[in-house]
């Protein structure tokens, strides 16, 4: 029987209480519920208690819209309305996620063609992948009601539906992309030097005009438009297919050949467009994926961005010339070293040479690629910038600072000391930090059987590949008994005897396990802000991983570390090498928390002392990672980069493998220097981080 | 009997095709001269093998070629007694081969044979060069024609399977990447006899899988993958199915990278 009014207000009364007032009432909704059939109710009922769980005045605002939207769609469709919502929530927040329930008509218009419509979330890593590929800088892909760009992000619709064959619609979504690419790659913000007016700047210096910003742009993407079509004739011509070549009336059609001429930039854009202005001209159709400018928040973006660039490019320019003065390849003894970089053309088929002293000399990669970078931003590299190390009075920098803090109250905890190293100065600081070895609460204990239910396939497939490791049959040959007979060994034996030669007895083969002495510390980083989410990842990890690592047997420890300031660095045992995985360590793990900062050198080299006391033919120290060190007195962008990676190189010099996972997208910017070109992994999705640390270990372990 | 060392000695008649990406062939001839061995280091599919292959028909000496792998063993290099007609004889590795022809012996991927069989070449490496035969109690003597070559790839590897600092302080060493994009057109083009255009277009498509290292790929498509692309197009395949057979599926298997470098190849082709 389907509820009366009465009783429904009384339901809803009671699940909305919070967000009620006199003036907010839910005699309406009851009202228009009463009217639904008992099916509609119940499910109408049921999605309000789902809804409320997340937000109670979304719930609201669902209870006020839903017999309006039963009306109007069957319920499978209302299920999907719900979740669109509550997906927009998410990601956006309130008003969205309740303008979302109120506008019904504009999702009965998207999800008339929902089959057909391509959404960003499900297209964003691929789209990601494929821009990185593009190259130029790694660009975030967000999400925004219009495309643009502003030049560190890139951002797209959360739909796309127009057209009515979902393969279109994902055209459109890549040329979306592409062409805001396009802007970064080809110039849209490039200014001739860095003190050169921006383009909001010169922008503003045009005749004004209500169009103005609209024809600028026109005209704009129809140069990136060549631009594209010239580098990536197979898009180009998929969109042809797609749309047809587009007519333009005999003015729109000069400027647009003009500027799609391989020679136009910015500038010329800029011309035609004050033309444009001071003759009136209106505007012409443009493409569904010419996005838009954000300019002044590209501009912010790009005047940061350089600033940064220009002090590592210094610093890069000073490592090569240090090595080159290691290798003594440069001309005597110049104090002064001039150095220009020749761009042999504007066309990508020259590479850049660097001179030094007029001599060419070879760029390492990540040299390259700032420049390559720092080109896109620039049309030339200044030379004081190319010779800043020349004239350098030490720059303060980064320093761990001094702050006046408390010390520790004392405890239990046992207190280690160690030095930290200071890159400008090229010295250690003594006894500068103060570390704890502290114990972990212990968590749920319910944590690790829950994680390995979640995970169930992933640990399965993970035993599987760790036993084939462990298992990988050896054939011991020579052995002095076995399973078969080493014919090699045989005839060698025979020809032995026959030379009046002592005849061995090692003939047989044996197939035995490989024999594994590996011992492997993992170092995870519990480092705080707001990215308590990716210690929920770690934490699914290290579960995963100990299943794996109980299969292969080798010898393992864990520990986190976190930490505030030099005076308070602290190391969370969660298991040591001589205690077993039972039920305490699961509950360290379960009550593994994200705490403060993360200062890396001091860990790792209490950790390299105690990988010392342990006896194995390969010694592992693998950190677990959300980004670089970081600390909040100072210990962070240079300074924590250059003693982390001492302490790296210390650790190597007493036989320890260093390797890094990370989460940070932008890992391969730094942690080359750090770890090593080849002794790190970057999982782009923290999702993924389980499983990944544990194929991680296997490959390094082969 | 196993057959564990592949044996190649050849002189090289004709040039083998090489372009050099910087000094690499004179800094090989000044190795050669000074009787110091040489070590060559790069990605996969980057030209090793191809300029040894030059470097031996440029110096006119026979090329001995030995592709290591985790069951080679020392008398797979230095040699054995074989029992041949009721007598026994001994029957010289390819090693031993080469310092008696005074040819150039290239080991090849070095780091794949297990350490206590690397060290077999020490004697040869430094300014001793002579290889001992225990079995024949011999001391071969190399002449001066006589070259050790090795190469590895120092890429993503175990931590179990690196060359000993004894074992490397020994050599000289080149290193090779991926060639100048011009330079690597070139090559692409003088392979296969693609037109120009289509083969820069293939070179910017590996520079792209490039951009990819380390964010999924392990690495990026490799000159010699080009090559491939290349002849098949030149077969007649459709220029996108080649891409994809030889460079997207020869690079992963991950669907969600395949996509991604297909996305990149129809972006392009």
């Amino acid at each position: 029987m389907p509820l009366t009014t009465a009783e429904l207000e009384r339901l809803l009364e009671r699940v909305l209480d919070p967000v009620l007032s006199s003036r907010r009432t839910v005699s309406e909704s009851a009202t228009s519920l009463s009217q639904c059939t008992e099916k509609s109710q119940q499910f109408a009922l049921q999605w309000l208690k789902i809804v409320c769980a997340t937000n109670a005045e979304l719930g609201y605002r669902f209870i006020t819209n839903v017999a309006a939207a039963m009306s109007r769609m069957d319920l499978q469709l209302v299920e999907q309305w719900v979740v669109n919502a509550l997906d927009i929530y998410d990601q956006s927040g309130l008003y969205p996620g309740t303008a979302a329930l109120i506008e019904i008509d504009t999702f009965i218009k998207h999800s008339g063609t929902h089959r057909q419509a391509v959404k960003l979330k499900q297209e964003r890593e691929l789209l990601g992948r494929y821009l990185q590929g593009l190259s130029g800088r790694n660009m975030q892909i967000r999400s925004s009601s219009h495309p643009h760009t502003d030049t560190e992000s890139v951002y797209l619709p959360e739909v796309i539906n127009y057209f009515s064959d979902r393969k279109s619609n994902r055209l459109v979504l890549k040329a979306m992309a592409t062409h805001l690419w396009g802007m970064n790659r080809f110039g849209t913000f490039k200014r001739a030097t860095p003190d050169a007016p921006g383009l909001e700047q010169r922008l503003s210096e045009l005749p004004d005009n209500a169009n103005k910003m609209s024809i600028f742009h026109a005209l704009e993407a129809e140069r990136i438009n060549a631009c594209i079509s010239r580098e990536l004739p197979g898009l180009k011509r998929e969109l042809n297919d797609l749309s047809g070549i587009p007519k333009h009336d005999a003015t729109w059609q000069t400027a647009i050949d003009v500027l799609s001429l391989p020679t136009s930039t910015i500038d010329d854009t800029l011309k035609w467009t004050r033309l444009f202005l001071k003759r009136r001209i209106p505007l012409t159709n443009s493409k569904p994926w010419h996005g838009s400018i954000d300019i002044h928040a590209a501009e912010q973006a790009s005047k940061q961005r350089l600033d940064k660039d220009k002090t590592e490019l210094a610093k890069l320019i000073e490592e090569l010339i240090q090595k080159l003065d290691a290798e003594n390849s440069l001309i005597a003894d110049e104090t002064d070293k001039e150095l220009q970089i020749s761009l042999d053309n504007q066309s990508e088929d020259e590479q850049m040479e660097l001179s030094i002293n007029g001599e060419q000399v070879q760029m390492p990669p990540e040299l390259r690629k700032k420049l390559e970078g720092m080109l896109q931003d620039l049309a030339q590299i200044p030379d004081e910038w190319l010779n800043a190390n020349n004239n350098s009075e030490e720059s303060p920098g980064n320093e761990s600072e001094d702050l006046d803090l408390p010390a520790e109250l004392p405890n239990s905890d046992p207190v280690f000391y160690y030095d930290e190293w200071d890159y400008q100065r090229k010295h250690y600081r003594k006894h500068w930090c103060t570390l704890y070895e502290r114990q972990i609460a212990p968590g749920k204990s319910g944590f690790v059987d829950e994680t390995i239910a979640k995970y169930h396939t992933v640990v399965g497939d993970l035993r599987r590949s760790f036993e084939i490791l462990r298992d990988d049959p050896k054939t011991h040959k020579r052995q002095p008994f076995g399973d078969d007979i080493d014919l090699d060994a045989v005839v060698e034996a025979n020809t032995d005897m026959r030379r009046g030669e002592e005849m061995t007895d090692r003939l047989f083969l044996k197939t035995q396990r490989s024999d594994r002495d590996i011992a492997v510390m993992f170092m995870v980083d519990l480092s705080g802000s707001t990215k308590g989410w990716i210690v929920d990842a770690e934490r699914e990890a290290l579960v995963l991983l100990c299943e794996a690592l109980e299969v292969l047997g080798d010898r393992y420890a864990i520990y986190g570390f976190s930490g505030m300031t030099r005076k308070r660095c602290e190391l969370f045992t969660i298991k040591q090498f001589s205690e077993t995985y039972n039920e305490s360590i699961k509950q360290r793990i379960a009550g593994i928390k994200p705490r403060d900062y993360t200062r890396m050198g001091v860990t790792i080299r209490h950790l390299t002392a105690l990988m010392e006391t342990i006896d194995a033919r390969s010694r592992l120290l693998i950190t677990l990672s959300d980004g670089k060190p970081d600390d909040y007195d100072g210990y962070r962008g240079d300074y924590g980069i250059e003693d982390t990676r001492q302490a790296l190189i210390e650790a190597r010099n007493k036989g320890i493998h260093p390797f890094c996972i990370t989460i940070d997208r932008q890992g391969s910017d730094y942690l080359p220097h750090m770890y090593g070109a080849v002794n790190y992994a970057v999982v782009d999705d923290v999702r993924k981080l389980p499983k990944e640390v544990s194929e991680v270990y296997c490959q390094l372990t082969r | 009997m196993s057959i564990s060392a592949k044996k190649d000695d050849s002189l090289f008649e004709s040039e083998p095709y090489y372009e050099a990406q910087g000094d690499e062939i004179t800094l090989f001839e000044a190795a050669y001269k000074n009787h110091i061995p040489i070590l060559l280091k790069g990605p996969t599919g980057c030209g090793k093998t191809r300029f040894m292959e030059h470097m031996a028909w440029r110096l006119k000496r026979p090329l001995v070629t030995v592709s290591c792998h985790d069951d080679l063993t020392a008398s797979d290099l230095v040699g054995r007694y074989l029992i041949v007609g009721g007598e026994t004889q001994w029957i010289d590795g390819p090693l031993a081969r080469a310092v008696r022809q005074g040819a150039i012996c290239y080991l090849d991927e070095i780091v794949e044979a297990r350490k206590d069989t690397t060290v077999v070449i020490h004697p040869l490496a430094d300014d001793r060069r002579v290889l001992p035969i225990e079995k024949t109690g011999e001391l071969l003597k190399a002449d001066e024609h006589f070259c050790l070559a090795i190469s590895y790839n120092p890429g993503y590897q175990s931590v179990l399977k690196d060359l000993k600092q004894s074992t490397r302080q020994r050599f000289i060493a080149i290193e090779f990447n991926y060639p100048t994009t011009n330079l690597e057109t070139q090559i692409v083009v003088q392979e296969t006899g693609l037109d120009r255009d289509t083969a820069s277009m293939l070179v910017k498509y590996a520079v792209m899988t490039r951009n990819l290292k380390g964010n999924g790929l392990d690495e990026g498509a490799s000159t010699r993958l080009l090559v491939h692309t290349g002849k098949l197009i030149m077969s007649g395949i459709d220029t996108r199915v080649a891409c994809r057979t030889a460079i997207a599926d020869a690079l992963t298997d991950e669907p969600d990278l395949l996509a991604a470098i297909n996305e990149l190849g129809t972006a392009l082709f």
